[in-house]
């Protein structure tokens, strides 16, 4: 065996209510169940199912889309993708869409009856929550072809709508009912157990070959269940099959999740309820289509015939079939009727009644839809001509239909149906028990007309009313009514009666003791010394019989009879009929004496006395005394009696005419009354077809607009539920974005097509003074932090000419900025409303605004800067275009570009002073040696002060070159500076002294240079600048505030 | 280059109001060399103001900006007791307040020729909005 042959296939049906069910179920399976899933639900097709993403919720089992042609795999879940038809062939998927006329009413039935045909015994059908009665004959195939069937229970947790489960445990083959939750470990267990139970019916197995003891175990555990059987329902199987009799008997094991046969055994032996479980399992499948084709072969030709023998077009012929269940047998018959119709041009009316205790099986079978996998014992010929294709169903067509009339009934309770021409009653007395059985019998034969016929089961029988019946076929169970015997039958049998009478439950037959043997005295001297006696009932008919009553009573002439008046002597009969008439009125004790009995050639007086025995209301008995009165008399002797003979004669004659008289009167009156009631039957009755024949179309149209609906509502429970699923996504994302609102710094707010306040964020309350009561008021009229007047006509225009706008408002005292949107709300047709949003842009503008400044800075900057490179060039080469003024005038302007370089790399902030004076002086490094010294503190210097200083080095250097301490190779100079107090501030002094250098000598004429410096110093930092040209070298001092 | 025959400015008084060194250097070198009188060169608004006090200049040429202040104030000032006066100005004539739409800017670097015909202007008053119409003389 390979794995895709070993692998179970669990088929789950499930309709309104079934997504809570099955999320159950899916969360309570293991991963690793070894289960392949499919699931059916009741969609339309055009709607995507949800159901995947719904059940990956609750398991880690994958949940696949049915895909058609897909094979089965273990541990996974399949789910359609959306309404359509799935069969399965050789444990392959097919899945067709439905036809656009046909809508499958049944889907979980045409898979469940498609995976029973393909996978026998593998198969397992679950019925869950549903409405309906879907899945019912799907379970019923399941089981038939040995698979496990469960539904749903109705205890701990009910199903949402019960109908489903309930429809399937009626028709009595469901296996195991159980809450949802608990099913997926028993599903576990069964496919275990099985696998451990394999060899049980795997008779031509070579190990089994090889194995002869277990086969002896086997075959001897088969014969005990047998002789179980056989005790306690008194059904012998020893004729079955051997594999399909161990094939039930392994379901049972596994469902009982036994370990061995002999596990079984003990709890067969202790359980009565399960030979009852068992018997019950090794009968199904008795009501499919023309099953026992034998027996239907009988009906057809031997019984049918004589049914329309005598028929004209008039009559009516009348089938009875009582446990109707899910109608196949019914419809059977009623296809032989019609064929035989057809086969001989006559058309007598047939009605077929059809009853059950079960308004689900009833239902189903009013239906008349079956999948086609339970038609397989109906001839192509058969099925062409009675059934109509529906999708994968084929349904009973109406002329069959409408023989057939299905009620619910109980044979039991309810009192029976009357002249009816066959009784047709397969393997219900089967469930009955024996003492059931004893009182249905008769009211079948009270129901037949005379000569009707009665159709039982194969494992059924009526020998023991042999004298009720007598058989027509033995073999297949046919028997006709006897017609000399009136069965007395008192109906409605009494409830208390009923009951599932197990076979257990055979009263023992008790030992005489005490009471008992005391009575068993009586009795014997009771046979010996009293007088002879009867007991009749109240018909008359003796139902007991003391020792020696042949004196008194013969047996008359024709068919035996017990009627009392029947069997008397003639000469008693007169006394004892006015004797037992008096009694039965009066209740009260009758005596006639002295009455004359021929005895061979003598004369016995005797006297009779009449009582009423017991006090049973309901069957009266009543005990009639014999007893002779002196010796028998020789016939002149009692004539010495004659004269009070006649005069008794005289009074008898008297007392019997006007018994006579008031009889006849009394049956005049009483066959009037006959008449009258007779015609007011036959009015009613014909009312009552006429009335029955409307209902019955009636029925037939609500039944089916009753489908139609119900199919309907199964796909809105199913959309219904996809929708709430959908809310709660909505919900969700409501949630999500009402978070959003609160979380988000944005203020936004929603206005209708009216300018009212649909929503608004709570960031919008610091612009607008808006509470949340302010929702459907026109915004116009809440007062805003904003110096917007045209706020109104904005948001007109957004609306109206559905454009988006953007404005830059300021609030109220200016402080924040903000960007304000207004977006048309579009639905998909049209402008609905505006949302309007404010983005607080205060940092941008602060921003744009800094920029602005740092542009004028710029500028500003640039423009002075080309102003002193223009002055800078007037003043040194303007009038003096030598090579050297060039020269300086370039050597300044590099000066500038070190100072600004400095000052730009320390982005316009403070400069370094030493670092401002070694660039300056960097040019006179000469082969590596400073001709400078720096001495002072670190200090920083603001831009404007470095530029200056940069100038004032560069000039003070350029002059030291000429004419100072540079000229010469020796000279050298010191920079240095300090801060000091000088009067009341804080002043900057820096000292410029050259050493080494030629001799100084004044200037005649300060030069453009030294203007220069000293402009910078004095206008520029407000400072002092003083030269010295001592003789051994140049000073320059100044002085600067520090603080500018 | 400088114009060639230095207008005479006749020792008129000229408040020169220009906080970079330099320039104001180069503004009183070049007045004084074509024969005006600088008053100032005041660096900041505090020393224009003092020099307000004295009263003793016929025009005034202000550099816009000043450190981080504006000169507007003086200006205003000045224009109440009713000397003329001209903008000098690194920014386009929009950043002047309405006010003083009407007055002569020079446009920094300022071309000494247009200074000259400014200050000349200012005190013609037949001239007064002439200068406004000079074209845009490039800087040299």
């Amino acid at each position: 065996m390979t794995a895709s042959q070993e692998l179970f296939i669990a088929a789950i049906g499930a309709s309104a209510g079934g997504v809570e069910a099955l999320q159950e179920l899916v969360k309570a399976m293991p991963d690793d169940s070894g289960l392949a899933i499919v699931i059916l639900t009741h969609m339309p097709a055009n709607h995507r199912s949800l159901l995947d993403s719904i059940l990956s919720r609750f398991c880690t089992i994958p949940v696949v889309d049915i895909e058609d042609g897909a094979r089965l795999a273990p541990n996974t879940i399949y789910v359609p993708p959306h309404g359509g038809i799935l069969t399965i062939e050789q444990g392959k998927l097919r899945f067709r869409e439905f036809d656009e006329q046909n809508r499958e009413r049944n889907p979980i039935d045409i898979f469940f009856a498609s995976l029973a045909e393909d996978q026998g015994d593998r198969a397992i059908g679950i019925i869950l929550s549903g409405a309906g009665n879907d899945g019912t004959l799907g379970i019923k195939a399941i089981k038939q072809y040995g698979g496990l069937a469960i539904a749903q229970s109705s205890e701990a947790k009910a199903p949402r709508h019960p109908e489903m489960p309930q429809s399937a445990i009626s028709v009595g083959v469901v296996d195991l009912v159980l809450p949802v939750n608990e099913i997926p470990a028993h599903l576990v267990d069964y496919v275990r157990s099985y696998h451990a139970l394999k060899d049980l019916n795997e008779g031509d197995d070579e190990r089994i070959e090889t194995n002869r003891i277990r086969e002896d175990h086997l075959s001897r555990a088969r014969h005990e269940i047998c002789s179980i059987l056989r005790k306690q329902v008194g059904h012998d199987f020893s004729g079955y099959k051997t594999r399909t009799f161990m094939r039930r008997v392994q379901r049972r094991i596994q469902v009982l999740q036994l370990e061995n046969i002999d596990g079984y055994l003990d709890h067969l032996r202790q359980n009565t309820s399960e030979v009852s479980l068992l018997f019950r399992d090794l009968m199904i499948g008795v009501t499919s289509f023309f099953r026992d084709r034998d027996a239907f072969d009988a009906l057809q030709n031997h019984v049918i015939p004589l049914l329309f023998e005598k028929c004209g077009a008039d009559d009516t012929i009348r089938l009875w079939v009582p446990g109707c269940a899910t109608g196949e047998e019914v419809y059977s018959l009623a296809i032989l009727m019609c064929e035989h119709m057809d086969r001989n041009k006559i058309a007598p009316r047939v009605q077929i009644f059809a009853t059950d205790i079960d308004e689900a099986a009833l239902n189903v079978a009013r239906a008349g839809r079956y999948p086609a996998s339970m038609l397989e014992t109906v001839s192509d010929e058969r099925i062409q001509r009675f059934f109509f294709k529906e999708g994968e169903n084929y349904v009973i067509n109406k002329d069959i239909r409408d023989v057939c009339i299905f009620s619910s009934h109980s044979v039991v309770r309810d009192p029976p149906f009357s002249r009816i021409d066959m009784i047709s009653c397969r393997n219900l007395l089967i469930y009955l028990g024996a003492e059931l059985q004893r009182q249905l019998i008769p009211v079948f034969h009270y129901a037949l007309r005379p000569s009707g016929f009665l159709f039982l089961g194969a494992s059924e029988n009526v020998t023991q009313f042999s004298e009720l019946f007598k058989v027509v076929e033995r073999k297949n169970r046919i028997f006709q009514r006897r017609d000399d015997i009136t069965a007395s039958v008192h109906f409605p049998l009494t409830p208390g009666n009923v009951r599932a009478t197990s076979p257990a439950q055979i009263r023992m037959q008790p030992a005489l003791q005490g009471a008992q043997l005391k009575q068993a005295a009586e009795a014997k001297v009771m046979e010996s010394f009293a007088p002879a006696h009867v007991v009749v009932n109240r018909d008359g008919d003796i139902i007991y019989y003391s020792n020696r009553t042949g004196k008194y009573l013969e047996p008359s002439a024709g068919s035996p009879t017990r009627h009392l008046l029947a069997m008397a002597r003639k000469s008693l009969r007169l006394d004892l009929r006015s004797a037992l008439h008096e009694t039965m009125e009066t209740r009260r004790q009758a005596v006639r004496v002295h009455i004359p009995l021929d005895v061979g050639d003598q004369i016995q007086f005797v006297s009779i006395s009449i009582d009423p025995l017991g006090d049973s209301a309901g069957d009266p008995l009543f005990l009639i005394v014999f007893s002779d009165i002196g010796r028998p008399l020789s016939p002149e002797e009692a004539a010495a009696h004659g004269r009070l003979a006649d005069r008794l004669t005289d009074h008898t004659v008297e007392s019997l005419e006007r018994e006579l008289r008031d009889t006849r009167e009394r049956l005049q009156s009483i066959i009037e009354e006959y008449d009258t009631a007779l015609e007011e039957l036959k009015s009613a009755n014909e009312e009552m077809v006429s009335v029955n024949e409307e209902l019955q179309s009636t029925n037939e149209e609500l039944e089916t607009s009753k489908e139609e609906l119900q199919s309907v509502n199964e796909e809105l429970h199913a959309v219904n539920l996809e929708l709430l699923t959908k809310m709660e996504e909505v919900d969700l994302a409501n949630n999500d974005l009402e978070n959003l609102f609160k979380s988000t710094k944005i203020p936004t707010i929603f206005l209708d097509s009216s300018l009212r306040v649909r929503m608004f964020t709570p960031a919008a309350s610091e612009i607008f003074k808006l509470i949340p009561s302010d929702k459907g008021r026109p915004l116009t009229d809440i007062s805003c932090d904003l110096q917007y007047p045209t706020l109104a006509d904005d948001i007109s225009v957004a609306l109206g000419k559905n454009l988006a706008i953007e404005r830059r408002v300021a609030s109220g005292n200016g402080s924040i900025h903000y960007l304000v949107c207004f977006m048309p709300y579009r639905t998909s047709s049209r402008t609905d409303g505006v949302i309007i949003s404010f983005v607080d842009v205060t940092t941008i503008v602060e921003a744009e605004e800094h920029q602005k400044m740092l542009v004028a800075e710029l500028n500003h900057r640039v423009r002075n800067m080309l102003g002193v490179v223009i002055a800078l060039g007037q003043q040194t080469i303007a009038r003096d275009c030598s090579p050297e003024s060039l020269a300086a005038f370039f050597e300044r302007l590099h000066a500038l570009a070190r100072t600004y370089n400095l000052v730009s790399d320390e982005n316009w902030r403070a400069v370094s002073l030493r670092e401002l004076a070694r660039e300056e002086l960097k040019p006179y490094v000469v082969n590596g040696r400073e001709r400078f010294r720096l001495d002072g503190q670190e200090i920083s210097l603001e831009p404007k002060s470095a530029l200056a200083f940069g100038m004032v080095f560069h000039e003070l250097a350029t002059n030291a070159t000429k004419y100072g301490a540079f000229a010469h190779d020796h000279g050298w100079i010191q920079l240095s500076w300090e801060v000091a107090n000088i009067n009341d501030g804080r002043r900057l002094v820096v000292k410029w002294s050259e050493h080494d250098g030629p001799e100084v000598t004044a200037p005649e004429r300060s030069g453009f240079g030294s203007s220069m410096i000293e402009q910078q110093i004095r206008y520029g930092l407000n400072g002092d600048i003083e030269f010295t040209y001592d003789k051994k070298g140049f000073h320059a001092r100044i002085e600067t505030p520090m603080d500018f | 280059v400088l114009p060639e025959s230095p207008q005479n400015l006749n020792g008129l008084r000229i408040l020169i109001v220009e906080d970079d060194p330099m320039l104001a250097f180069v503004f009183k070198t070049f007045l004084e060399e074509c024969g005006g009188e600088v008053i100032g060169p005041a660096n900041s608004l505090q020393a224009a103001f003092a020099l307000l006090e004295k009263r003793n200049f016929d025009c005034a040429v202000m550099d816009v900006r000043l450190n981080r202040e504006t000169v507007f104030a003086l200006a205003a000032q000045i224009q109440e007791i009713g000397i003329p006066f001209a903008f000098v100005t690194g920014n386009s004539i929009k950043t002047l307040p309405v006010e003083f739409r009407d007055k002569p800017i020079l446009l920094k670097p300022v071309d000494f020729r247009q200074l000259l015909s400014v200050i000349a202007g200012l005190n013609t008053p037949v001239c007064q909005t002439a200068s406004a119409e000079l074209p845009a003389a490039h800087p040299l």
